[in-house]
């Protein structure tokens, strides 16, 4: 069981993963003065929280932005060997850039990498650290890093060093993301301690209230309310994580659970049939148990049916159907998507391809999502 | 300006905090070795477990690396086996041997299994001889005349299952391997004979585990094949980067399918598994762990497959009234196919019990070192609920890679603790992964009465204190003094005997079943035993597999704790037939033989 905010593989997450992992790298970036260089964009992710880099900080080799813009280009087509790869050759040369060591870090941090190293992660933060001082976005690095090893009682002050001064260090999606953190550690941790439960709630209390649709905390307080069996109470937490993150299997195998414990079996088996979906397209990366293509674009097309609102997996969709060549349906497709989400830009994306498909362009190789 | 200011104070502040940080104790974490082993062994504070390596098991467990391969089964085997094949009344132990595969670069002779006689307490120790392979015995008139053993499997040998296939009340014996596995029969006289060609068991793939159960409630017991994949030596996947040769993950083969195989009588057997319903779901699962359990409670043996990797099986009998074995996979349904996040985890050992005394029967499975090994707690209804890390259990297991676990009361006080032996599958995991290690610590938790557990194992025995690389893990009463005993298999390391020796003044029970061989299997496989005591109640089953690749003492034992009043035992034996026996006196064991009349149900 992992409660770490975004690190299971639903689709929204495995889209935003590239994002969520470079927020702290891009923060720092964004502003760092830069020489001869315009500043990375944020590409996609929330809004970088508050960079506190000093005023008389060196500015940022321009070579060191193109090299991490490289490495995130690496990163967001699924490329995390040569992504972490590269990482190291940019620290081996720029041993002093705190941002070429929390680009690697967050390589290490993918949520989504199945061979990430979790202690690189960890000592790629430190050497930020030491480069670039106790910043926000380091810390932060550092946190999830020991979190991810078990050194609970190392990460806890540091994200108490980011959340409990007034106002926090971070704020936004960053500080719900903080607190989720912090109160998974009560509930591993401290789960026979006194008060661990106590602080578990309060913390995702206090992330629901930064962030009122933060999907990992309505999940996790949902759990925590059937495990008292207050199942009534989970649902409105799991509705909320639903509609947050639709493509979270996690979400939906709680609500099938949670519905069929209160005999709401028709309901349950909505959700029952989501979870199986995502899970058999999640489960395995592998050529022996992956779905194969003909498959995948079969369990898109139910999801769509049975679950229209993850628009990932629309896309999803749309990329598979392409890959099988079937031009008209995924133009059609890109059509009903363009309906429900109006000049969404990735939906116009795929729909251009599929135009140019049609016309005879060959169609670019859609990103996995796994390997490197 | 202001802005600049109140930035600069922040960064000040920040300077300040990251200073005071700096100087702060360090945490209060003590340091952790990758192994979880102290840096210095401590000894026990309430001794409950003393190795004992005078015990004549001698027995040296060989996985044979092939390193240019790294075939996956050099790192999940293998098991051993507690069963009282003489007759004597004291549990022997037979311990399943790996043998060299293709390529590998020692060149030797296969070694075979070995059976180990339990001589009884010697000089106030536990004392085992190997049995050797040819073996003195009665003729018919009397005289005695050597005879081959007529055991000596040389496979890559995984599991060991004794269950009695014949109900002529002496365990048989079932080994699975790397291919073809392997059926003995007990012939009684201290001999056994391969039956494995007139069985009709043919299963050449990779088979982990295998589970006995009278699935279709015929006074027999049938068999359930847990498969986790092909191994072909000559197509071998080698998996590595560079030079570097290492382990596959499981994803790289592709899952067997699972088998059932109804007992026809006479060591012949048939397989059902297409007309009993057993179609894996999806891309199948990699079985580890098979445990025959009553999750409805209807008196029908459903079937909990732990699988590595992929999601779990929970097969529910529906086998009707024809007695053709029917099932129907519900894991997904009812919670336990995935953890709580909804996602499959490398399911390994596995035991189901009661734990936290609501006379229901919680599932739990060893798993992968960060991924915590799960307790599924039985909630209302069907349904189960991952309780791994508020039962205590999630954050000691976390980066440990459990193989042999076994819930069992190793104090008498009248609640079932827990033992999980633990060893990596990757050899140079540390290479990665600074946190994990090949060889690591067993743990031992106890339980607090209510289902939530804490780790003590370095306060009961140095056992506890030293790596290795656990994989099989057999729990019984080796010395019939009423505590339960383990023994465990490492890796490439020679057998670990431990003898309960706690010394408290709770009070125990202990039941051997007897069915009557007709309606339900002679060694009671299947069984429930609800015992009540005082004021206290208690639920057990008698499992035809359980914990990884290992059979267990078929003994059911209960403590009690301080209650000193005689208890009642309420036996549902396999047949149906439900049994009374009162006035039960404590602290020894009985024998119950099945009685009474028609079973309910008219089961054949």
């Amino acid at each position: 069981m992992d409660f770490e905010p975004g690190s299971d593989r639903s689709s929204v997450r495995r889209r935003r993963a590239a994002a969520g992992a470079f927020a702290c790298a891009a923060a720092l970036l964004a502003a760092a003065p830069q020489q001869g260089a315009p500043k990375v964009p944020p590409a996609g992710q929330p809004p970088p929280t508050a960079s506190k880099r000093p005023d008389d900080a060196a500015p940022v080799p321009a070579e060191v932005v193109a090299e991490i813009r490289k490495i995130r280009a690496l990163y967001d087509e699924g490329r995390y060997a040569e992504s972490a790869r590269a990482g190291e050759a940019l620290c081996k040369v720029h041993k002093e850039s705190a941002e070429a060591w929390l680009t690697l870090a967050a390589v290490h941090l993918s949520p989504v990498w199945t061979r990430r190293r979790d202690a690189r992660a960890e000592s790629a933060s430190r050497r930020a650290l030491q480069a670039g001082g106790r910043r926000p976005e380091t810390l932060q690095s550092l946190a999830t890093a020991l979190y991810r090893q078990a050194k609970y009682d190392e990460a806890e002050p540091i994200l108490n060093e980011l959340i409990d001064p007034k106002p926090p260090r971070v704020s936004g999606d960053a500080l719900g993301d903080l607190y989720v953190l912090r109160a998974s550690i009560s509930l591993r941790r401290d789960a026979l301690a006194p008060g661990g439960r106590e602080r578990a709630v309060a913390d995702l209390e206090a992330a629901l209230a930064v962030v009122p649709d933060q999907p990992t905390a309505h999940t996790l307080r949902a759990q925590m309310l059937i495990a008292e069996g207050k199942l009534n109470e989970a649902l409105s937490h799991l509705e909320l994580a639903a509609k947050s993150d639709p493509g979270d299997k996690a979400v939906h195998h709680q609500y099938h659970l949670c519905l069929s414990r209160l005999g709401r079996r028709d309901e349950a088996k909505r959700h029952y049939e989501i979870w199986h979906l995502l899970n058999r397209l999640t489960d395995s990366n592998s050529a022996t148990s992956a779905p194969d293509p003909k498959e995948k674009r079969e369990i898109l097309a139910k999801l769509r049916e049975c679950n229209p609102t993850d628009w990932s997996r629309r896309l999803d969709l749309i990329e598979a159907q392409l890959e099988l060549g079937e031009v008209e349906a995924a133009r059609k497709e890109s059509d009903a998507l363009l309906a429900e989400r109006p000049a969404w830009p990735p939906a116009l994306r795929l729909k251009d391809v599929a135009q140019k498909a049609k016309a005879g362009e060959p169609v670019p190789a859609p990103d996995d999502g796994g390997g490197g | 300006m202001r802005r600049a200011a109140l930035v600069a104070g922040a960064l000040a502040a920040c300077a300040a905090a990251g200073a005071a940080h700096a100087q702060q104790p360090p945490p209060t974490q003590p340091p952790r070795s990758a192994t979880g082993a102290p840096a210095t062994v401590v000894e026990p504070e309430h001794p409950a477990f003393l190795e004992r390596t005078d015990s004549g098991l001698d027995f040296v467990h060989r996985r044979f690396t092939t390193p240019s391969k790294k075939y996956l089964p050099e790192i999940t085997g293998s098991g051993i086996g507690l069963l009282d094949y003489d007759g004597d009344g004291l549990l022997d132990v037979y311990c399943a041997q790996c043998c060299p595969l293709p390529g590998c670069p020692e060149k030797v002779e296969a070694p075979p299994d070995a059976l180990y006689r339990n001589l009884g307490r010697v000089g106030g120790r536990f004392r085992f001889e190997r049995v050797a392979d040819r073996v003195t015995v009665k003729s018919a008139d009397g005289t005695p005349r050597e005879t081959p053993l007529g055991l000596g499997d040389r496979a890559y040998s995984m599991s060991v299952t004794c269950p009695d296939v014949d109900n002529d009340g002496r365990p048989d014996l079932f080994v699975t391997n790397v291919g073809q596995d392997v059926l003995y029969r007990n012939n009684g006289d201290g001999t056994f004979t391969d039956v494995t060609a007139q069985s009709g068991i043919v299963d050449a793939w990779w088979t982990a585990a295998a589970a006995w159960g009278d699935f279709d409630r015929d006074g027999d017991l049938d068999l359930y094949l847990g498969n986790y994949g092909l191994i072909d030596y000559a197509r071998y996947t080698v998996c590595g980067t560079g030079d570097r040769v290492s382990y596959c993950s499981p994803d790289v083969l592709k899952a067997a399918p699972d088998r059932l195989f109804r007992n026809d009588g006479g060591f012949r057997f048939t397989d059902v598994t297409k007309e009993a319903g057993l179609v894996e779901p999806d891309h199948g699962g990699k079985a580890m762990a098979v445990i025959p359990f009553d999750h409805d409670a209807d008196g029908r043996l459903d079937l909990y497959v732990a699988n590595d990797a992929d999601p779990n099986f929970l097969w529910r009998n529906v086998t009707g009234a024809d007695g053709k074995m029917k099932f129907e996979e519900i894991a997904g349904e009812v919670g336990l196919a995935v953890n709580g996040q909804g996602t499959s985890q490398s399911c390994m050992g596995s035991d189901i019990a009661d734990v936290n005394g609501d006379l229901r029967f919680d599932v739990y499975s060893a798993n992968l070192g960060k991924e915590a090994s799960v307790l599924y707690l039985r909630t209302d209804g069907d349904f189960y609920e991952d309780a791994t890390y508020k039962s205590g259990v999630g954050n000691p297991t976390y980066l440990f890679t459990g193989f042999g676990v076994r819930f069992f009361d190793f104090d008498r006080d009248a609640d079932l603790d827990l033992l999980q032996v633990n060893g990596h599958v990757l050899d140079d995991v540390r290479e990665n992964d600074p946190n994990q290690s090949f060889e690591q610590v067993p743990l031992f938790f106890e339980n607090r009465g209510d289902g939530t557990f804490l780790p003590v194992g370095p306060k009961l025995s140095r056992f506890f204190q030293e790596a290795d690389v656990g994989r099989g893990l057999a729990v019984g009463d080796l010395d019939g003094d009423g505590d339960l005993d383990a023994v465990v298999l490492e890796s490439d390391h020679p057998l670990r005997v431990l003898e309960n020796v706690f010394e408290t003044s709770n009070h125990w029970i202990g039941l051997s079943l007897v069915g009557d061989g007709r309606k339900s299997p002679r060694d009671a496989i299947g069984a429930r035993v609800t015992l009540a005591c005082g004021d206290k109640t208690q639920v057990q089953e008698v499992h035809g597999s359980s914990s990884y690749m290992s059979w267990q003492d078929l003994r059911v034992h209960f403590g009690v704790g301080p209650r000193t009043v005689k208890a009642t035992a309420t036996i549902r034996w396999p047949s149906g037939r439900v049994q009374v026996v009162k006035e039960l006196e404590l602290d020894r064991y009985h024998v119950v033989r099945e009685e009474g009349g028609e079973a309910p149900g008219g089961s054949r």
